[in-house]
Order: structure tokens, then C-alpha cells, then sequence
């Protein structure tokens, strides 16, 4: 190498180094006051005033991995159908206990491919449990005793097809596996047709004196319906497309509704016939079966959230009306505190139920967590229309409040205006609607502050899972050289060690309470410690089993032990995590 | 040394011989005879491994046909559904076989020439491995280890030997609260004692083991994971023991269902096991077949499994069967309601009823019991060493009680003797082969050409002159089935003026037609093409 082209490169990277160094610290860390709740001077600088495609997360994950190496981990927990990498940012304080073996909370966004906001609201907590841990009490606690398991998006394929090719908000839901969606034997051989090139699907309309439409004189970029007795002038005639395979439809079978990765979960499931959007069988998508066999190999999950979009609600099971009778007073208590909880920390939100309020569907994914897992989980719908203005509007893009929102406040960038195009069916029509980026997905601004919202909501979530003290050891002499020792095991947050679900069908193993050090002779269960009512346990009586722990409440137990020295009370709990205490 | 393996080796090809004409085949026995048919028919016959279970023995599948089989409309055979019916994978790979030794016969050439059968002889290797392992049982799950009972330990209290016979038969223990008699035919058998008409028990009747983690239980969480045959999606009996997590939870059934959800030819599964709708084909019920979770076959389709039951029954001539129905996650439901195609199942063999042999003395049954029928049966066929005479024993869990082990030995009511087998081989090869005559096939007829002006109308029939329907009732539900794709193809100035240039038909019942007409502008010869994967495709030449 001559000395020449080595100079070169050296002056390139300094003229970079200066060039980040220039960017990044355009303010130095003494000319900036910190706004409460946020971190002031962030080691890791994201703008959460925008969306990141796949490639841009995992950049965002590599930068917190390596900025917190003792906060942050992060894995590829598998593959997607294209390639892609899932991404999971296990945040923890690894300097305090095992990570694996603290109550988890897990966190998803994105499984609707254009449901893309749910992966910068994991990614913003993933970010803020970070940056700030050195300045927030409250967050070194509840990283010393939970893990947190953010995977940012479950469907990197479809999320980079809803940004990348040409959409509308509300396409692709599907990932891209493609399926012969009218069973002709082609597939995916007429989808949408990106007719004017500008990256969107948009409404298609012509001027028909017959029809039952016209421009709305007080908004011109509006569509309205003719009343009974008046005649209008435009007909729709839908997406932007065209009939490609000559078989008398239009936009039959895309890439864009290929199948919904959210009813291939297994709890539940059943064939797309009844249950449309259902693939092959439970997890036959490759994503999903990443998740689940992630979910599998970490039992200490205890609570999960998922973000999808749109409509501001927070979602509980189940699903399918059939599970109703499982989910038992004592659960509901579990998800009523934090689900009302809820609609207080994020304003426009509504606590809801599937089944009955949305609409029943099998095989979704909070119900494979909670049905097929016992774990407590909500589904959020990030955005509402509420947050335009705070106060109540409709997601319909007929509502006025949509253009008034993007006339006065977003000025007209949330729009294409209506423009001629010569279609090779239709003839001459006009193509134009709102951007695929408005309606569903949150105006730039309101990102950020509805992202920490909803993690604050995840945050006392979190906070729930179970939290066990060995709380008291009561000693007894029995004379002839036995002693009775009393333990009472406490759990001090709302949710019990094993949800409903999983005691009626033994998901999890029981909970193992231990004693070590000392010559156990029987051990038992304490019913009723006042009137003596014990259950005796008579194989391995020095390892109990219980069957629970309840949430804000005690588990009592006892052994008979011979001799007397220093012993050890040991809680194995799978959901609750491991404690001891030394006598 | 090199000389003592050689002598091994011999020894081992020369047992193995003998036992292949003798006696069921184990996995390595099956894997040899899958493995010489492909080389034995190269032009007709491919092996393949579809995955390998958790104890790595291959899922095998032999695809027999000619030239592109998977274009062929096709059958898929399935045995080892179960991993305790040992016969269901010998009439598999008998089938199979049969059909080639056959394949010099015009008819059977003919059959291959528009047919393909997808074969998997034995979806349970692992259990099926059991019937020739040291310590015989019945066992269904492959060798993913499981928490049968739930309770946090694996595999901690399985059956054991007790009479030390390597067999896991039966522990009877006399207590004054048992719920078993005696038979009154038959001392040897136990029945339950009816309460309600004031019978009383004499025994507690167990599988042979102990209570080994003294849980109260016994043998319930041995060695032995997830049964295929419960691990699938139809009404899925998720964490019950053997039926897994969650349905498809295991590597071999998601590899046979990856792969046939692919195979859009696949008219119709034959599956070898404990379910039977062959011989007593399905009944109609109304309610159930309209419910939103359907839970019984369509009325059309029961008609077929009534034609195909009786061509069965025709054909095997197998009487009294035992009654069965299908528990939820089971292949024969999962063909059916899921994969949409029309599926059948038999157990291939069942004990007949005896009849009394006065000679000897013998009584027709007060009560009918397999057992008694059973061993009544045996005697008669001289069938010996399948009852294990009751022995009184030391039983640690029941002190100062008296226990025996002995009864029915494992396997014998479900498997015939292996001398039965060739037999059964035969007929139900006849069986397939007459039940593919029926699959459905395509053709255009009646063209019929008219001048309207300076266009032609073309009008033409399009039928299904097979007796099966081109697709099943519940199969024009599902989009893994492909419709009946009509094109007109059209070249030069010719242009369709009415008419669908591609159109989609749902189905086309057994021998059943569908007129179909267009109006065309232009000259010259243009071609209409009709078809799909389960019916195979025809195209016509029409000159204008």
C-alpha cells in the first residue's frame, strides 16, 4: 500500500470521527437541563420521532447492546421466512441474580406487518430501562428482580414490505409466504398495482354521472355520499389496481393478504375455513415458531404484552368465546387491576375484551400466552383518533377530524391529492387518499409520548409478577430431638405464581419450597396454621410442592427436622423466581 | 477382530432374513424393505426421508407412479398411526410391496400410469420399536421425553417387570373395595362389576408396575413422549399425556403435514390404526356437521365413505368390528377436517367372534368381552404363549395383600399372528387398488360449435367421470385445495366477447358434468383447457 492511499484513509476516518463527533454532541452535556422522566444525555441518540425498517432496529439493538453490556443482551432467537433476523433485547441487571430465572416480562410489537408502531414502542422501552437506570431508583429495583424480554418486531419480512412497496395503512397485515389465495393454482398473480409509482395504494375514482358520489364543497379532498333525492357525480372503484391475470377481478390474490400470522398460535387454533387467516397448523409460520420455542425455553415468563394498532385499546382474552369459563374471578381481579390501570396511564385508551368487544377469533397469540401458557398478557392497539385533538373521534376516514388534523396541524403531508391516470380498464380515472403512513400509524410527534405511556403501562405490568420473601421462620422444639419449623412464604405483588389457567391443566410444575441443612423427618403443608391443619407431603418431605402462590397473599409450610445447626429455606418458583434465607 | 464383525454381520443379515418372512419387522427390518423397493423398481418406485424423530430414525416415504408423479392425482397410505398397531405399518409397506411385484400386470401399469401413492409406512418408529425391545409394552409416544402427570419430573414412574417375563401385562390385587370380578365364562378374565345390579368386586385391577415416586399413581409418567395419532390439530386434547403442548408440536408430524399441505394432487388418505371408518362407515348427523366447529362429515361425503365401506367390506371381508371413535388429534379427523381430503382408516385386523366349540364343551358368552373372545379365539387357533396365567407376588405398595401379576399379554387383541398377515396384505392391496379405479378424472365433451354472425359460440360439457368427486365436500372449504381452472386459451385476432377467458369451479361431483359456453370473435383454432391437481387436466382443440 503506498503511503499516499494510506493517508487517504486515515484522513477519511478522522474526517468521519469528527463528523459523528460534530452531530452527536451538538450540545454538550453542561448546556442541557433534563426534562423529568427522560434521559438528558442518552449514550444511544434515536429519534422517536419516526419509523425504522428492520435494518435501522437492528442497528438501534446493537447500539443499546453494546452501550449496556451489563443492562442489555441481545439474541437472535431465529429466522424469518426471508432471512431476517428476530431480534430480542433481554434488558436485566445482570450484575444482580440470574436472568433466566427472574420473573419475565415479554414484550412484542409488529405482528400485523402494518402494524408497525409496536416495534418502536418496545424498542423505547428497551432504550428508557437503559438510559435510565444510573438516574431512576424505581428502575434499578425492578431490573434487579425482573427480565424483560423486548422483541421489537415478530414479522421483520412484512414490516419491510408494508415500508419498502407500495400500500395502503392497512396492507400488508400478512407476512410474505405466498399463498394461492382464489385457489386458481397461480399465486399471487393480481395484487395491487402501484398505478402512479409513488409507493402508496390509494383510492381510485371516476367521474360517472350515475354516480352516487361527490366532492365534498367544504373540503374538496373529501368524498361524500349523494343523499336520496341528489345526483352525484363520482363513483369509487377501489384500490389502486388492475385485473393483471384477465379473470374478472381485480386486487384477488396479492402478496398483501396472503394469510394473519396472529391465528396461528396454539391454543385454540382452527383451519382457515372457519378461522379465515389461519395457515397450517399451530406455529407453521417460521417467525411465530421462533417465538414460541423462545417462550418454551424461558418459563419464567410470567406477563406479556404485545403491540398491534389500531383503535387505543387494551386487549384481554380470550378470544374465543369458548375459553370464557376459564378465565376465573380470581384472574380476572389479576387483569382488571392492571387492565384499568391502564386506561389511566394512557388517555384515549379503553380496557376491553376480545371476544365480546372486538371481534372472536381462534388461535390468536394472547390467547396461545395466556390459554396455552397461563401467562397474564394484553394486546395494546396503539393509536386512537382521540389524540388528534383529546377528545373523541372515529378512525373512519370519513371523519372530518382526519383532514381538519392534517389541513391544520400535520399541513397537508398526510395526503396525495387526487390526479388523472389513464387505466387500462377503466379508463381515465383519478387516484389520490391519505398515505399509508397516517390513519393507523401515529403522526411523527405523538410517537414518542404514546410510546412511553404504553411503557409505563408494560412497567406496572412488570411490576406484577410475582415478588416471593421467605417471610418468616417460626421454630419449635418438639423435645426428643425434634424440631418443627415453620415457614411462611410470601408473595407481595398482584399476580399469583400460577395464573387459573395454569393450575386447571398443570402448565407449569409447582412451585418447590426447600429446606437444606438439616435431617428432615416429614414435611407438610400448612392449611390452617391457627387450628393445626396440615397436609403431610410423604415422599421427599424436605422438597415441598405447592401448587401456588397466591398474589398479595402467604403459603405456609412445615417440617419435622432432627438435630439442630444452621438450615437453609430455599423458594424454586418458575414464574416467581428463586429465594432463600439462611437460619 | 475384522473377522469376528464379518461373522456378526452374517449372522445378523442371515436372522434378519428369516425374521423378515417370519415376523413383523422392526424399524431397521422396515427401513431395509422400504429401501430394496426403490432399488428393486428404480422407474416406479423413490424412497425418501421425510425427518428424523428425536431418537433419529427416519420418517420414510415411498412415493410410487410414473413419469411427474406430482401431477398425478394421488393416494396417500399411512400405517404406524399408531405405534402399538405393528400391523398397520406391515400392510403399509405390504401394499406397497404387492403393488410392485405387480407392476408388470397391464392393470397395475395402468393404474400407475394416472395414479400416484404417497406412502408413509410408519409415523411412529420410536414406539413402534417397543414390540421388539427387551421389556415389551403398548406404546404410542416417540422418544421426546414429556411430564406425562404434569408434575414437574420426567419419565420418574413407568411400567416394571414385576414376573420378570418381558411383558408389562396386568397386577390384580384382592381388596374388599375392588371394582373387578372374574368372568363367569372365563376365570382367567376380569370384568368390572356392575354396582347398579348389586355385584360386587373382588379385585383392584392395575398395569404391572409399582407406585415408584409415591404419588398414589401408578405408571403414569414411563418412558414414552407424544403419540402421534393425538398430536394433531383436530380437536387437539392439548396437555393430556401423549397429545403434547400444542397440536403439531412434534418434528415428524410437522413434516408429514408441511409436506402434504404442498401435495394439492392428494385426493385422499388411507391410514392404517385404531380408527375405523371402513368397515361401519360415518353416519350423517345434521347438527353436528353444521356447527361452526364442525364436528361430524358433510352429508355428501358420508355418501362416499359409504360407497368406500362397502367396496371395503366387499373386498377384506372382515366382520364385527369393534366399535371405535376417533379421540381428538387423530389423523383419520386431521385428513378430513383439516386437510380437506376424504380419509379413511381402518385397523386392517380385528379378533372375529368365536362361535362356541361344543366339542370342547364350550357355552355361547354370558358377557361379551374382548378378552374371553379373545383367548376363546387362540384356543381354537392354537395360538399359544398370549396369556400370562396369574402368579401371586410380593407388591412393596400392597403389604399383607394379595397380588398377582398375569392376564392378556401386550399387542395380541390388535395384531394378528404373522401368519395372518400375507392375507391381509393381499386383500387390502386389492382393496386400494379397486378403491383408486373410482378417483375422479376430467373431461371435456359434447363440443359443440354455432355461427352467431361473424362470432362463434362455442359450447361444451365439462365432466367428472370418476365416482369420487373431484374434491370433497370440505375440501371446497379449505383454500388448500385447488378449484377446477377453465382457460380459454386464445391467440392471433380471436378475442372473447362472452363468456370467461378463466373461470373457477368449485367441484364437480362423482360422474356429474358442467356446461359451459362462450361467444368468440376471430378465426382460426384456439384450445380450452379444464383441470386440476386432484383430477388430473384436458385440453381440447376447438377450430373456429
Amino acid at each position: 500500500m503506498n503511503i499516499m492511499k494510506r493517508y487517504i484513509k486515515i484522513l477519511t476516518v478522522t474526517l468521519s470521527l469528527f463528523t459523528i463527533h460534530y452531530s452527536l454532541f451538538s450540545q454538550t452535556p453542561d448546556q442541557l437541563f433534563k426534562a423529568a422522566g427522560s434521559p438528558v444525555n442518552p449514550k444511544v441518540a434515536v429519534s422517536w420521532n419516526r419509523y425504522n425498517d428492520h435494518a435501522a432496529i437492528t442497528e438501534i439493538c446493537k447500539k443499546i447492546a453494546t452501550a449496556y453490556p451489563d443492562l442489555a443482551k441481545l439474541e437472535s432467537i431465529g429466522k424469518s421466512y426471508k432471512g431476517r433476523d428476530i431480534w430480542c433485547l433481554v434488558v436485566t441487571d445482570y450484575k444482580k441474580g440470574s436472568p433466566d430465572k427472574k420473573p419475565g416480562m415479554y414484550i412484542d410489537g409488529n405482528i400485523h406487518s402494518n402494524e408497525v408502531q409496536g416495534a418502536e414502542f418496545s424498542l423505547y422501552t428497551a432504550w428508557y430501562l437503559t438510559e435510565s437506570f444510573k438516574d431512576t431508583k424505581f428502575v434499578q429495583e425492578l431490573l434487579a428482580d425482573k427480565t424483560f424480554y423486548i422483541i421489537p418486531t415478530i414479522n421483520p419480512d412484512g414490516r419491510d414490505s408494508y415500508f419498502h412497496a407500495p400500500n395502503t395503512g392497512s396492507s400488508p397485515r400478512s407476512g410474505v409466504i405466498p399463498v394461492d389465495n382464489d385457489r386458481d393454482g397461480q399465486v399471487d398473480e393480481d395484487g395491487y398495482d402501484d398505478l402512479d409509482g409513488d409507493n402508496e395504494i390509494l383510492i381510485m375514482r371516476r367521474k360517472n354521472p350515475n354516480g352516487r358520489l361527490r366532492i365534498d364543497p367544504a373540503e374538496p379532498r373529501r368524498m361524500i355520499q349523494v343523499g336520496p333525492d341528489e345526483k352525484g357525480d363520482y363513483e369509487y372503484l377501489g384500490l389502486e389496481g388492475k385485473d393483471n391475470d384477465g379473470d374478472g377481478f381485480v386486487n384477488e390474490d396479492g402478496y398483501t393478504f396472503e394469510y394473519d400470522p396472529n391465528r396461528d398460535w396454539g391454543w385454540g387454533w382452527q383451519p382457515n375455513y372457519i378461522q379465515n387467516g389461519a395457515y397450517k397448523y399451530p406455529f407453521s409460520l417460521p417467525e411465530n415458531r421462533a417465538i414460541e420455542e423462545f417462550v418454551m425455553k424461558h418459563p419464567n415468563i410470567a406477563a406479556a404484552q404485545s403491540f398491534h394498532n389500531a383503535g387505543g385499546m387494551i386487549l384481554r382474552g380470550p378470544g374465543d368465546p369458548n375459553d370464557l369459563q376459564t378465565y376465573n374471578a380470581q384472574d380476572l381481579q389479576v387483569y382488571d387491576i392492571i387492565g384499568k390501570k391502564g386506561e389511566d396511564l394512557i388517555p384515549g385508551y379503553k380496557y376491553l375484551v376480545v371476544y365480546k368487544d372486538l371481534y372472536s377469533a381462534y388461535g390468536g397469540e394472547l390467547d396461545w400466552f395466556y390459554g396455552g401458557r397461563g401467562v397474564y398478557t394484553f394486546s395494546n392497539e396503539l393509536w386512537t383518533p382521540y389524540l388528534f385533538y383529546n377528545k373523541d373521534a372515529t378512525r373512519d376516514p370519513q371523519d372530518n377530524t382526519s383532514f381538519l388534523f392534517d389541513r391544520y396541524t400535520l399541513f397537508k403531508d398526510a395526503f396525495v391529492d387526487w390526479h388523472e391516470y389513464d387505466h387500462p380498464q377503466y379508463g381515465k380515472i383519478e387516484i389520490g387518499g391519505f398515505k399509508k403512513n397516517f390513519g393507523r400509524a401515529h403522526p411523527g410527534f405523538l410517537l414518542e409520548s404514546d410510546a412511553h405511556r404504553n411503557m409505563s403501562f408494560t412497567i406496572y405490568h412488570c411490576y406484577h409478577t410475582p415478588k416471593l420473601s421467605v417471610d418468616t421462620l417460626i421454630e419449635k422444639d418438639l423435645g426428643d430431638g425434634l424440631k418443627q419449623i415453620t415457614a411462611v412464604i410470601a408473595n407481595s405483588r398482584l399476580m399469583p405464581t400460577h395464573s387459573s389457567q395454569d393450575l386447571k391443566y398443570k402448565i407449569e410444575r409447582p412451585d418447590y419450597i426447600t429446606l437444606t441443612g438439616a435431617k428432615v423427618v416429614a414435611g407438610m403443608i400448612v392449611d390452617n396454621a391457627d387450628l393445626n391443619i396440615t397436609t403431610e407431603q410423604k415422599a421427599d418431605p424436605s422438597t415441598i410442592a405447592v401448587r401456588n402462590i397466591p398474589g398479595l397473599g402467604t403459603i405456609t409450610v412445615r417440617w419435622i427436622v432432627e438435630g439442630s445447626g444452621k438450615y437453609t429455606v430455599t423458594v424454586d418458583s418458575k414464574k416467581g423466581g428463586t429465594v432463600s434465607k439462611v437460619r | 477382530m475384522i473377522k469376528r464383525f464379518y461373522v456378526y454381520f452374517l449372522c445378523a443379515f442371515l436372522v434378519h432374513i428369516s425374521h423378515a418372512q417370519t415376523g413383523y419387522s422392526n424399524f431397521s427390518q422396515q427401513t431395509t424393505r422400504i429401501n430394496a423397493l426403490a432399488k428393486n423398481y428404480p422407474q416406479l418406485a423413490k424412497v425418501k426421508s421425510l425427518t428424523k424423530t428425536a431418537s433419529g430414525k427416519d420418517i420414510w416415504q415411498l412415493t410410487i407412479g410414473t413419469g411427474n408423479t406430482d401431477t398425478k392425482p394421488a393416494v396417500v397410505i399411512v400405517g404406524g398411526v399408531e405405534g402399538n398397531y405393528i400391523i398397520g405399518a406391515e400392510l403399509a409397506i405390504g401394499f406397497a410391496e404387492s403393488l410392485l411385484q405387480g407392476s408388470n400386470t397391464d392393470s397395475i401399469k395402468a393404474l400407475l400410469n394416472k395414479t400416484t401413492f404417497y406412502i408413509f409406512p410408519d409415523m411412529s418408529p420410536d414406539a413402534m420399536e417397543q414390540y421388539f425391545a427387551p421389556l415389551q409394552y403398548e406404546r404410542q409416544g416417540n422418544a421426546t421425553i414429556t411430564d406425562d402427570d404434569r408434575d414437574g419430573k420426567t419419565n420418574e414412574d413407568g411400567y416394571d417387570d414385576l414376573d420378570g417375563n418381558g411383558k408389562i401385562t396386568w397386577l390384580r390385587v384382592e381388596s374388599p373395595v375392588g371394582d373387578y370380578k372374574t368372568h363367569p365364562d372365563d376365570a382367567r378374565v376380569l370384568l368390572k362389576a356392575d354396582l347398579n345390579k348389586g355385584e360386587k368386586g373382588k379385585y383392584i385391577i392395575l398395569t404391572e408396575g409399582s407406585d415408584n415416586d409415591k404419588d398414589g399413581q401408578f405408571n403414569e409418567d414411563g418412558e414414552g413422549g407424544i403419540a402421534f395419532n393425538r398430536n394433531l390439530t383436530y380437536k387437539h386434547p392439548t396437555f393430556s399425556a401423549g397429545a403434547g403442548e400444542f397440536a403439531a408440536s412434534e418434528t415428524e408430524t410437522r413434516a408429514l403435514l408441511d409436506y402434504l399441505f404442498e401435495q394439492f394432487n392428494v385426493y385422499a388418505v388411507v391410514s392404517f390404526g385404531s380408527n375405523n371408518n371402513l368397515s361401519t362407515p360415518f353416519a350423517y348427523n345434521a347438527t353436528t356437521a353444521n356447527q361452526p366447529l364442525i364436528g361430524s362429515w358433510l352429508q355428501q361425503d358420508v355418501k362416499v365413505d359409504s360407497m368406500v365401506s362397502d367396496l371395503y367390506n366387499k373386498t377384506v371381508n372382515l366382520k364385527d368390528a369393534p366399535k371405535t371413535s376417533a379421540g381428538g388429534g387423530d389423523f383419520l379427523s386431521w385428513a378430513y377436517y383439516h386437510y380437506g381430503r376424504y380419509s379413511f382408516s381402518t385397523p386392517g385386523w380385528w379378533v372375529p367372534k368365536t362361535k362356541p366349540d361344543t366339542t370342547k364343551g364350550e357355552k355361547a358368552f354370558i358377557i361379551d368381552d374382548a378378552a374371553a373372545n379373545y383367548l376363546r379365539w387362540a384356543g381354537q387357533q392354537g395360538i399359544t404363549n398370549t396369556f400370562t396365567e396369574w402368579k401371586t407376588i410380593q407388591h412393596p405398595d400392597f403389604p399383607g395383600q394379595k397380588t398377582e401379576v398375569g392376564g392378556i399379554d401386550p399387542f395380541v387383541l390388535i395384531n394378528p399372528p404373522y401368519k395372518l398377515v400375507p392375507d391381509l396384505v393381499k386383500k387390502h392391496t386389492d382393496f386400494l387398488v379397486k378403491f383408486a379405479a373410482n378417483q375422479p378424472e376430467l373431461d371435456i365433451i359434447n363440443v359443440k360449435t354455432e355461427k352467431a354472425g361473424a362470432l362463434t359460440r362455442i359450447t361444451v360439457d365439462v365432466i367428472n367421470k370418476g365416482a369420487l368427486a373431484s374434491h370433497s365436500k370440505l375440501g371446497e372449504r379449505s383454500y388448500w385445495v385447488k378449484r377446477i381452472n377453465v382457460k380459454v386459451n386464445t391467440s392471433g385476432n380471436q378475442s372473447v366477447i362472452s363468456g370467461k377467458k378463466i373461470q373457477l369451479l368449485n367441484s364437480l361431483e362423482g360422474y356429474s358434468s358442467q356446461q359451459l359456453t362462450w361467444l368468440i370473435k376471430g378465426t382460426g383454432k384456439l384450445t380450452i383447457e379444464a383441470g386440476s391437481p386432484t383430477t388430473g387436466s384436458k385440453t381440447i382443440d376447438v377450430t373456429l
